[in-house]
C-alpha cells in the first residue's frame, strides 16, 4: 500500500490531497493572480527579460566581446542603442548577455537556497528535539554575522566564477528559508492526517514529501520568488567588487564596475545595467507580491 | 420622544407622538442643582440614514431613523447585531469610519445644533465632553500602551486646559475612586485588570468631563454575568448623579427592562417598534419584537425550548425590499414584500411599522391566553 | 527587565565563541599558503618556512584555535593584521566612527522621513498620498544603494559639483551622498512597514475611542495610535542599524570612505585572515549588542511585552 491510497475519513485526508478542492483551488488561485494587475504587470516584463537573455544570440546586433576600437565611447543611436563602451563593444548587446550571467546568479542562488534551506528546514521542523536545537542554535549564530560580509568571504575563499558565486550567495539564503520552513511544519507536524500517514507504516521520507512539504511550502515558494530581485542585485553587488564574475564577461555588475571609471564623461555607460537591474528587481516584487495576495488573500495589506 | 417614518408627512398628526408637553416626568431622580432640568430636549435625530460603501457594493446601515431624547433620559435600541445599532452611535458622534461610510441624510440635533454639518474642530470639543460612549469590548477599548491615570487624566485635560498637568491628574484619581479603583493602581496598563475593571475605567473616562449625553455600545456583553451586574448598576448611579442621558445599545432585553425609560427596536437599520419600556414590555406589537421576547429566558414560565426568532438576518447589503422583516415573519403577506410599510400608533408613545399590527396582535393574545 | 538583560548578555557570550570557532575553521581550511601570500612566489622555502613559524601557522589546527580563542576572550585582542602589521582593535576604534556616523545619520533621517510617511500613507489609506508612498517605495526600493551611489555621484558631484566625489575631507558635505544613497531604499522600505502596522493599529477600538473622546485626528495618529505600531518599526529600524554598521561594503568602496567596510573589504581581498576575523568577531559582538538593545526598546514602548519578559524570569526561576 502506498501512502496515496491511505483514505481516512474527516481530518484524516491532508488538505492539498483532495483532488476537486486542489483543482478550484488553483483556479481560483490563478483567476487571482489574473486580476492582479501589477503582478501580471511584472510576470511579463520578468518573462520578457528571460526571452531576451535566452535569445540573446538571435537578438544582440553585435557580440558582446568583440573589441572595435574605431567606435569607442559612442553615444546612443540607432546603430548603438545604449551606445559604445571604451573597446567599443556595442552596449545594448553587452545588457541582453549580461541578462544571462545575471539572471543565471539570480536563479541558480535562489534555487540553492531554496533546495538546501528546505532540506534544513525539514530535518529541523519535522524531527524536533535536539536535531531541531542544534540547527536552530546554528542558524542564530549564524544570523549574527552580517549577510553581505559572509557572501563576500566565501566568495573571496572560493573565487570567482559562476558556480562558486552562486554558492556564495545561495549558503547565506539557506538559513532564513530553512527557520521560515521550520516555523510553517511545526504548525502542520500536529495534525491529524501527518498521524494518519504515521499509522499506515509511510517513511518518515514518504511524510515529509507527501504530506507535510506540500501543506507548508507555499509561502517558501513565494518567498523565493520574490527574493530572485534581491539575489540579482547582490550578483550584480559582488561583481561590482570584482568578485563573481569577472570582465570580459557582461555581467551587469561587472558592467557597472567597467563604467565607474568613466562616468565622469559617458554616463550612459551606467544607466543600460541599471535600468535593467532596476526592472529586474521591480518585476519580480511585483510578481512575488502578486503571488503572496492570490495564494492567501488574508495576507494583504 | 418621538418617532417619526420615511416619507411620512409631518402634517399626518395620527403619527406623530410625543413632544416635551408628553413627557413623563421623574423627578426624582433628577438632579435639582443642575442647570438643566430633566425633560428639556437634548437630542433629535431625524430621518437618519447611512450608507457604507464598499467597492460597488453598498450597504445601507441606518434608514430613516428618527428619535429623541430628552436631559436624563434613556433610550435602549435593541435588535440583533449587524442591524446598524452602532452605526447610529458613531453618527452622532461623527466618527463613522473614513473609508466608505457617509451620512447619506437626516439631521442630528444636539442642543439645537445639527451635528452632521458641525465642522471638526467644534466636534471635536464636544466628543468626550458632552457626548461620549463607551465601547462594547473594554479590552480593546482601552489603549494598551497608556497607563490608565494618563488616559483618563489626558481627556480631562484635553477638555478643561486650564488645568494643571497635577490637577488633572488629581481629578482622575477621584473619578477613578468613584468607579472602584483605588489609587495604588491607577499607574498600572490596562491588561493589568480584569475585564470588568477595565470597563469601569472605560466609563470612567466617558463620564469624566460630565458629558450631558453617553452612547453605550453593548456596554457589559464581553464581561461575565456577575460583573455585568456590577458595571451596569455604577453606571446607573454616576448618569443619575450627573443627569446624564443615555442611548444604550444591546441585544440584552433584561438590562434594557433595568435601565431604560424608552425601547427603539431595530432591524435592518430601522427602528421598526417605539415605545416606553411599560409599552414594550406587556405590548410587544411587532413581530420581530415578540420574536425577541420569545427568545427570552423566563423563571416564570415553562419551557422546553426557548424559541428563537427564525431564519437569519439578511446581509445589510442586501436588505429585501418592503418591509426588511417580511423574509422572516410568520405574518407575512403579499403587501409586505414591496412599497413602505405604515407607522401604526398604538396609543401613548408606542408605534410600531407594521402592515398586520391587528393580525399581530390578535394572534399574540391568544396565545398569551392559551 | 534587569535581569532579562543580564541573562541575555551571558547568552550572548556563547554565540559570540560560536562566531569565532566558525570563522576561524573556515580561513584555517582556505586553500593557499598564506606565507606565500605574504611574501610573493619569488620568497624561498626558508624564508616561507620562517614566516609560517612567525605567523604560527605551522601549529595544528585545534592549538591554533585555542589560542585565537585565549588571544580574544581572555586578552581582549583581536590580533594583528598579517598585511598591514598594525593592530586590528586600534584600526577599528579608529574606523568605527566614521561608519558609525553614516549608520546613525541614515537612521535618524530614514526615522524621520519614512514614518510620518507611513503613518501619512495609512491614514489615507487607498487616496493619493498611500497610493504616492507605495509607488515611491516600490521605485526606490527595486535600485541598490550602488546604483544610487553612481547617478547621485554623475549628478550632485560631477555636474552640480555639490558634494565631493569620495573621501571624508570635507566634513558633513561628505556624509551626503552615502547617506542619501543607502537612505533611498531604507526609508521607503520603513515607511511600507509603517504603513502596514499602523493599517493594523488604526482599526482597533482604542483609537476610535480617542477619537470619541474628543483629540483630533493627529493626536489619535501619533500620540495614540503610532506607539502601538512600533514594534515592527523598530525591528526594521534595528536590522538597518546593524547592517549598516557591517558597513555597506560596496558604498563604502565607491566613496573611498575610510571605514569598517572599506577595511573588510580590503583585508578580505587581501586575504589577510586576522583581520577578517578580527571584523567578523567584532560585528557580531556589535550585532548581538544591538539586537538586545532592539529587545529592550520592545520593553520600553509596550508594556505587553515588559509583562512579558518579566513573566519569562519569574518562569524561569520557578522551575529552577
Amino acid at each position: 500500500m502506498t501512502a496515496n491510497e491511505v483514505k481516512t475519513p474527516g481530518t484524516g485526508t491532508p488538505p492539498v490531497e483532495e483532488e476537486e478542492r486542489k483543482q478550484s483551488g488553483a483556479r481560483e488561485f490563478l483567476s487571482r493572480l489574473a486580476h492582479n494587475h501589477l503582478a501580471m504587470f511584472g510576470g511579463i516584463v520578468f518573462l520578457i527579460i528571460i526571452i531576451l537573455a535566452v535569445f540573446a544570440d538571435q537578438i544582440a546586433p553585435y557580440d558582446y566581446m568583440t573589441i572595435n576600437m574605431d567606435e569607442t565611447y559612442l553615444r546612443p543611436s540607432l546603430e548603438h542603442l545604449f551606445g559604445t563602451d571604451q573597446y567599443g563593444r556595442d552596449i545594448f548587446s553587452r545588457v541582453l548577455y549580461g541578462a544571462r550571467w545575471s539572471l543565471l546568479l539570480g536563479f541558480g542562488s535562489t534555487i540553492f537556497s531554496a533546495v538546501f534551506g528546505i532540506i534544513v528546514g525539514s530535518i529541523a521542523g519535522y524531527f524536533g528535539g535536539i536535531v531541531d536545537s542544534v540547527i536552530m542554535r546554528f542558524i542564530d549564530i549564524l544570523q549574527c554575522i552580517p549577510g553581505t560580509l559572509l557572501t563576500v568571504c566565501i566568495a573571496v575563499i572560493l573565487g570567482s566564477g559562476m558556480w562558486n558565486t552562486i554558492f556564495a550567495m545561495g549558503f547565506g539564503g539557506i538559513w532564513g528559508t530553512a527557520r521560515m520552513l521550520r516555523g510553517q511544519i511545526l504548525t502542520v507536524r500536529g495534525q491529524e492526517y501527518v498521524e494518519a500517514a504515521k499509522a499506515t507504516n509511510c517513511t518518515d521520507f514518504q511524510i515529509i514529501t507527501r504530506y507535510v512539504l506540500p501543506n507548508s511550502i507555499q509561502p517558501i515558494i513565494v518567498q523565493c520568488c520574490s527574493h530572485i530581485g534581491g539575489a540579482v542585485t547582490q550578483a550584480a553587488g559582488l561583481s561590482f567588487l570584482g568578485l563573481g564574475i569577472q570582465p570580459p564577461y557582461p555581467e551587469w555588475g561587472a558592467m557597472l564596475n567597467d563604467g565607474r571609471a568613466y562616468l565622469r564623461y559617458y554616463p550612459n555607460m551606467l544607466l543600460a545595467p541599471i535600468v535593467m537591474i532596476a526592472l529586474t528587481v521591480l518585476a519580480t516584487t511585483f510578481f512575488g507580491d502578486g503571488l503572496r495576495d492570490a495564494m492567501d488573500p488574508r495576507l494583504k495589506e | 420622544m418621538n418617532f417619526e417614518h420615511r416619507k411620512e408627512r409631518p402634517d399626518d398628526g395620527k403619527r406623530r407622538h410625543g413632544g416635551p408637553d408628553e413627557r413623563r416626568h421623574h423627578g426624582h431622580r433628577g438632579d435639582p442643582g443642575k442647570q438643566f432640568q430633566r425633560g428639556d430636549k437634548l437630542l433629535k435625530v431625524e430621518d437618519l440614514s447611512v450608507e457604507y460603501t464598499s467597492g460597488k457594493k453598498v450597504v445601507h446601515a441606518a434608514n430613516h431613523v428618527s428619535f429623541e431624547l430628552n436631559r436624563g433620559e434613556s433610550v435602549g435600541i435593541v435588535g440583533e447585531s449587524g442591524c446598524g445599532r452602532s452605526t447610529v452611535a458613531e453618527a452622532i458622534l461623527s466618527i463613522l469610519p473614513d473609508r466608505g461610510a457617509r451620512i447619506s441624510g437626516g439631521k442630528i440635533m444636539f442642543k439645537g445644533e445639527d451635528l452632521v454639518t458641525m465642522p471638526e474642530k467644534t466636534m471635536e470639543k464636544i466628543r468626550g465632553a458632552e457626548i461620549s460612549m463607551v465601547f462594547q469590548d473594554p479590552m480593546t477599548a482601552l489603549n494598551p500602551v497608556r497607563r490608565i491615570i494618563d488616559q483618563v487624566s489626558g481627556v480631562i485635560r484635553l477638555h478643561n486646559p486650564e488645568l494643571s498637568k497635577k490637577e488633572a491628574e488629581q481629578r482622575g484619581i477621584d473619578i477613578l475612586g468613584t468607579v472602584g479603583i483605588t489609587p495604588d493602581r491607577v499607574r498600572d496598563y490596562p491588561l493589568q485588570f480584569s475585564g470588568g475593571m477595565q470597563q469601569r475605567v472605560v466609563v470612567a473616562i466617558a463620564l469624566c468631563c460630565n458629558p450631558e449625553l453617553l452612547l453605550a455600545d453593548e456596554p457589559t456583553t464581553a464581561l461575565d454575568v456577575t460583573i455585568q451586574a456590577q458595571v451596569l448598576e455604577m453606571m446607573k448611579d454616576l448618569m443619575t448623579q450627573r443627569n446624564t442621558a443615555l442611548i444604550l445599545i444591546t441585544h440584552n432585553l433584561g438590562i434594557v427592562a433595568d435601565t431604560c425609560d424608552n425601547v427603539a427596536v431595530s432591524y435592518g437599520g430601522e427602528i421598526v417598534e417605539y415605545g416606553s419600556k411599560e409599552e414594550i414590555f406587556k405590548n410587544p406589537s411587532h413581530p420581530y419584537t415578540i420574536g425577541l421576547f420569545g427568545a427570552v429566558p423566563d423563571i416564570h414560565s415553562k419551557v422546553d425550548r426557548l424559541t428563537p426568532v427564525a431564519g437569519i438576518m439578511p446581509e445589510p447589503s442586501d436588505l429585501p425590499a418592503g418591509c426588511k422583516f417580511h423574509t422572516r415573519c410568520p405574518y407575512a403577506t403579499e403587501c409586505c414584500m414591496s412599497g413602505d410599510v405604515p407607522v401604526v400608533s398604538l396609543g401613548g408613545t408606542h408605534i410600531c411599522q407594521c402592515h398586520n399590527i391587528q393580525t399581530v396582535q390578535e394572534a399574540n393574545k391568544k396565545e398569551a391566553t392559551a | 527587565m534587569v535581569r532579562y538583560v543580564i541573562r541575555r548578555l551571558l547568552i550572548t557570550i556563547p554565540i559570540i565563541v560560536a562566531v569565532a570557532i566558525i570563522v576561524f575553521t573556515l580561513m584555517y581550511f582556505v586553500p593557499g599558503d598564506p606565507a606565500v601570500l605574504i611574501l610573493g612566489e619569488a620568497a624561498s622555502e626558508e624564508e616561507l618556512a620562517a614566516m609560517r613559524e612567525y605567523l604560527g601557522i605551522n601549529r595544528p589546527y585545534i592549538v591554533q584555535l585555542l589560542d585565537y580563542l585565549k588571544q580574544l576572550f581572555i586578552d581582549f585582542d583581536l590580533g594583528t593584521s598579517w598585511i598591514y602589521k598594525t593592530n586590528i582593535t586600534t584600526e577599528l576604534y579608529n574606523r568605527m566612527p566614521t561608519t558609525f556616523a553614516i549608520c546613525v545619520y541614515r537612521i535618524l533621517v530614514s526615522a524621520c522621513l519614512g514614518i510620518p510617511l507611513g503613518v501619512m500613507a495609512a491614514v489615507n489609506q487607498d487616496r493619493w498620498p498611500d497610493k504616492l508612498v507605495l509607488w515611491m517605495s516600490s521605485i526606490f526600493t527595486c535600485i541598490p544603494n550602488y546604483c544610487w551611489a553612481l547617478l547621485f555621484i554623475v549628478v550632485f558631484a560631477l555636474n552640480l559639483g555639490w558634494f565631493p566625489i569620495y573621501g571624508v575631507s570635507q566634513g558633513w558635505k561628505s556624509y551626503v551622498l552615502p547617506c542619501l544613497s543607502i537612505l533611498m531604499g531604507s526609508f521607503t522600505g520603513l515607511a511600507r512597514q509603517t504603513r502596514s502596522s499602523m493599517l493594523e493599529v488604526i482599526r482597533s477600538d482604542y483609537v476610535v475611542s480617542a477619537r470619541a473622546q474628543g483629540y483630533s485626528r493627529n493626536t489619535v495618529y501619533y500620540l495614540h495610535a503610532l506607539p502601538n505600531a512600533l514594534i515592527p518599526i523598530i525591528t526594521i529600524l534595528g536590522t538597518q542599524f546593524a547592517a549598516g554598521l557591517g558597513g555597506t561594503l560596496i558604498l563604502e568602496t565607491i566613496f573611498s570612505i575610510p571605514g569598517v567596510g572599506l577595511y573588510v573589504t580590503g583585508a578580505i581581498t587581501k586575504r589577510d585572515y586576522p583581520a577578517v576575523m578580527g571584523c567578523v568577531v567584532f560585528l557580531a559582538i556589535l550585532f548581538c549588542l544591538i539586537m538586545l538593545g532592539v529587545d529592550v526598546l520592545y520593553a520600553i514602548v509596550d508594556p505587553r511585552v515588559r509583562v512579558q519578559y518579566e513573566a519569562k524570569g519569574a518562569k524561569r526561576r520557578h522551575k529552577a
